[in-house]
């Protein structure tokens, strides 16, 4: 994921709106993808990137390139998601009961099977997972924005990937 | 090492984390001789592969929402323009974001272009993906003044080198203008510079320009004295031809036939490096069409471009001789002397871009105010009827309505304009239409679609200088619609109308002449009525769809003569010329018809390749056929195995 170009950043962080939405508009999809994974509604997920952006804004002076701005971005945001999801009591992911849910070119009951799986998966697990599968963020990445360590994110993949092959494995063997 | 030590360093690999060389050479070890962690990483690769290739979902633009947000915290108004703050960053300002559309298609180009996955920030852009971008981008932008700087080499062995400035002006809705400055200091004054204008206003067009070099003539061999001449056109269907200059639009229609080198920093803005065939390409070129000397290119003529990863425009371009051995004879033919593949003959730079509308007065000709617009009130007393509008045409808006001149016998009663940024949709329409084919510019082989919610219309995709085209008959009234919005949408938009298509009267279907009549008829109905049975091709190259078929007639005779099919791109024929495959009865070739000609192998069979018309021809039982179109040797091979039965079982 691209980093802003430092003088945007520097003006925002001064306040300077035209090079907030110059930010809002590089970041928005991104954001929005990552909501949408996490509450797994598209109608919340605009809420949370509205109101990650916002909150983005009120803090951006703060902000003093300790992480990534990215990184700082989706902490962000998965904050804001996360208490959405407490206050609509969304369960995390819920793939049979969300029609939105992310699809794939693979066979649609490999699909539903992975959905199953990925239910399967404590939030910690799964949330880090999606950071990197979907998204495509490093360890790193997404060690800053979970605030945990790189080593954590690391073995947190590793269970979250065994524990969906199990799974996986498992619907295989019982068809 | 135990598989769960394996198993941890395959996962922790797969996310781009190193392990040392000794660990990982452990790992490989164990991994080739244990099934279950090949299992495992082939699991988890499958798991990837089902997240990240994925349909583009579509992202909303929740901009303006969140700034306006923003500014109620601040006091401040909602959305702003670029601030006198940040003037001196570069860009234009109009955009909408367009990476919203580009974020799923990066995920799977990075599967379908990159190979392997890739880092984040090394992960290349898909051809898809710059498609979406660009078309997103079209609706945005509103105004643009660019300047590019043009190097050509290879005119004439007297003018080995010209240097050229181009200058474009683009404001919505739908105003364009073209400037070409020939700054080449000529040998003599005999040579006319090559100064040229382009202005299009709507539908109206103004051009003014020395005459173009006599067809044919080699490079060397033009006069070098030409006359200027300006053509004024009331009314025109042509896209204006410098747009692509302000965001490639037809020519990033679709995505085949592009290849996306990578990403790279291009006088210091992030671009796509993007690879096309100079057919492809040619939207890029609009000034070579306009007159004055430019020297020829091969079709295959490799392309290299570099496009603005924020707002799509192209930041340089250079053409280089394609190494194909038929660029020699071609060469030859043009009197061009045998030109190096690395070394581009020409090379096109950005060199200012304004993102400030330019001034109305810009766009508006010498002693020319082309067909003056009308309120939509006035059509009936002027023409006789009210004009068909979008019911749901989004965020296009009505832009002009004019009556064109009437000296066209095929020009339309009523033209309007819709507009949105870049985008655009004509609606042109003529009650009093007889035929004898369908009302508007489109070819014979035109496809038949099925609208949303009923009624048909008869589609072609982009291509000599149109937009994607769609005519519509229906009870009082023809329409044809031209746009250069993606297929899809111009379906929903004509499905939107308060017409209903009925298939034209089968007089418009047919045409007749020298002993035969040719019927425009659909594919399965040309199928049933081949004179002999065959299968049609079902694997297709890229982009290719079965778009239509004829039936040729023998009025003597009750069965059909011979059949031929249209397998045509659906965006654009820039990105691959139509297909056609004919059926006839008949037992022997055709007398040879060009100088080359080879027989080449076709399964048991031979068949008969003519380069020069890229045909591929042969003789299965009772029947000839032959299958024809620009899409190399090999794949027309592979097309004609497929045709069958008579194509594949009989004897030659």
């Amino acid at each position: 994921m691209q980093e802003p170009d430092p003088r945007t950043l520097a003006l925002a962080r001064q306040g300077d709106l035209a090079a907030f939405e110059e930010l809002v508009r590089a970041y928005q999809a991104e954001v929005f993808r990552f909501a949408r994974h996490l509450t797994s509604d598209r109608s919340a997920a605009e809420d949370v990137t509205q109101e990650a952006f916002l909150r983005a804004f009120r803090f951006i002076g703060g902000y003093r390139g300790e992480t990534r701005f990215s990184s700082w971005l989706f902490r962000i945001a998965r904050n804001c998601a996360m208490d959405s999801l407490r206050r609509q009591r969304y369960p995390v992911v819920d793939a049979d009961a969300r029609p939105e849910r992310a699809r794939s070119v693979a066979d649609p009951v490999v699909r539903a099977e992975l959905g199953a799986a990925l239910r399967t998966l404590g939030d910690e697990h799964r949330e880090t997972f999606l950071l990197v599968e979907v998204l495509g963020l490093s360890h790193r990445e997404v060690a800053d924005i979970m605030s945990i360590r790189v080593g954590t994110v690391k073995s947190r993949m590793f269970r979250a990937r065994q524990a969906l092959c199990s799974a996986l494995d498992d619907e295989e063997a019982a068809r | 090492m135990n598989c769960a030590r394996a198993q941890a360093v395959l996962s922790a690999r797969m996310d781009g984390e190193r392990p040392s060389d000794r660990l990982g050479s452990a790992v490989e070890a164990h991994a080739a001789g244990c099934p279950r962690c090949s299992a495992f990483e082939t699991r988890a690769r499958g798991l990837r592969a089902s997240l990240r290739i994925r349909p583009a979902e579509p992202v909303p633009d929740l901009v303006g929402s969140i700034m306006e947000r923003v500014a109620a915290e601040t006091g401040a108004p909602g959305r702003l323009r670029r601030s006198a703050a940040t003037g001196g960053r570069s860009g234009p300002r109009h955009l909408r974001p367009v990476l919203a559309a580009m974020v799923a298609g990066v995920m799977a180009g990075s599967l379908v272009v990159g190979g392997p996955w890739q880092l984040p920030s090394t992960r290349p852009i898909a051809a898809a993906a710059v498609v979406l971008a660009v078309q997103g981008t079209a609706p945005s932008l509103d105004a643009f003044s660019v300047t590019y700087a043009i190097a050509e080499r290879g005119l004439s062995p007297e003018v080995p080198e010209r240097r050229l400035r181009v200058n474009v002006a683009f404001l919505s809705p739908h105003r364009f203008r073209m400037d070409v400055d020939d700054l080449t200091t000529y040998p003599s004054p005999r040579w006319t510079p090559t100064d040229l204008t382009f202005i299009a206003d709507g539908s109206s067009t103004y051009r003014s320009g020395v005459t173009g070099c006599p067809a044919d003539l080699p490079a060397g061999g033009c006069p070098p004295t030409r006359t200027v001449v300006t053509t004024r056109t009331p009314y025109s269907v042509q896209a204006p031809a410098p747009a692509d200059l302000v965001l490639p639009l037809t020519t990033f229609a679709s995505a085949d036939g592009i290849q996306v080198l990578g990403e790279d920093r291009i006088d210091g803005r992030d671009a796509v490096e993007i690879r096309l065939t100079f057919a492809r390409a040619r939207p890029l070129f609009p000034f070579l069409g306009l007159g004055g000397d430019w020297r020829p290119f091969f079709d295959e003529d490799r392309v290299d471009l570099w496009l603005d990863r924020t707002s799509w425009f192209p930041l340089r371009y250079a053409v280089y001789p394609s190494d194909d051995p038929a660029r020699r004879a071609w060469e030859l033919r043009f009197g061009l002397p045998a030109e190096p593949s690395d070394a581009s003959v020409m090379d096109v730079v950005l060199t200012s871009f304004d993102t400030d509308p330019p001034d109305p007065a810009t766009f508006t000709a010498p002693g020319w105010s082309g067909a003056p617009a009308l309120p939509l009130a006035a059509f009936p007393r002027r023409v006789g009827y009210l004009p068909v509008t979008l019911t749901s045409p989004g965020t296009l808006q009505l832009s002009s309505a004019v009556v064109p001149p009437d000296a066209d016998p095929g020009a339309p009663r009523s033209v309007l304009l819709y507009t949105d940024g870049m985008t655009y949709v004509r609606i042109g329409e003529r009650p009093d239409w007889r035929g004898p084919t369908l009302f508007g510019p489109l070819d014979g082989d035109a496809q038949q679609v099925e609208l949303d919610g009923g009624g048909v219309a008869y589609y072609e995709p982009a291509g000599q200088g149109l937009g994607r085209r769609l005519a519509i008959h229906a009870s009082g009234t023809n329409l044809f619609l031209e746009s250069n919005l993606p297929r899809q949408q111009l379906l929903a938009l004509a499905a939107s109308l308060p017409v209903r298509g009925e298939p034209p009267p089968e007089a418009w279907r047919s045409i007749s002449g020298s002993g035969i009549s040719i019927e425009q008829v659909a594919p399965e109905v040309a199928l049933a009525r081949s004179p002999l049975p065959i299968a049609l091709p079902a694997k297709l190259p890229d982009g290719y769809v079965l778009a239509s078929a004829q039936i040729v007639w023998d009025p003597a005779a009750t069965e059909a003569a011979a059949v031929s099919f249209f397998f045509r791109q659906l965006e654009t024929d820039a990105a691959g010329a139509p297909i056609v495959l004919h059926v006839q009865e008949g037992d022997a070739l055709p007398p040879a018809s060009a100088a080359d000609q080879f027989l080449v192998e076709l399964g048991a069979m031979s068949a008969r390749w003519t380069p020069a018309r890229d045909q591929l021809e042969w003789i299965a039982g009772d029947a000839y056929m032959s299958i024809e179109g620009q899409v190399g040797l090999p794949a027309l091979l592979d097309l004609a195995l497929q045709i069958g039965p008579a194509g594949r079982n009989a004897p030659s």
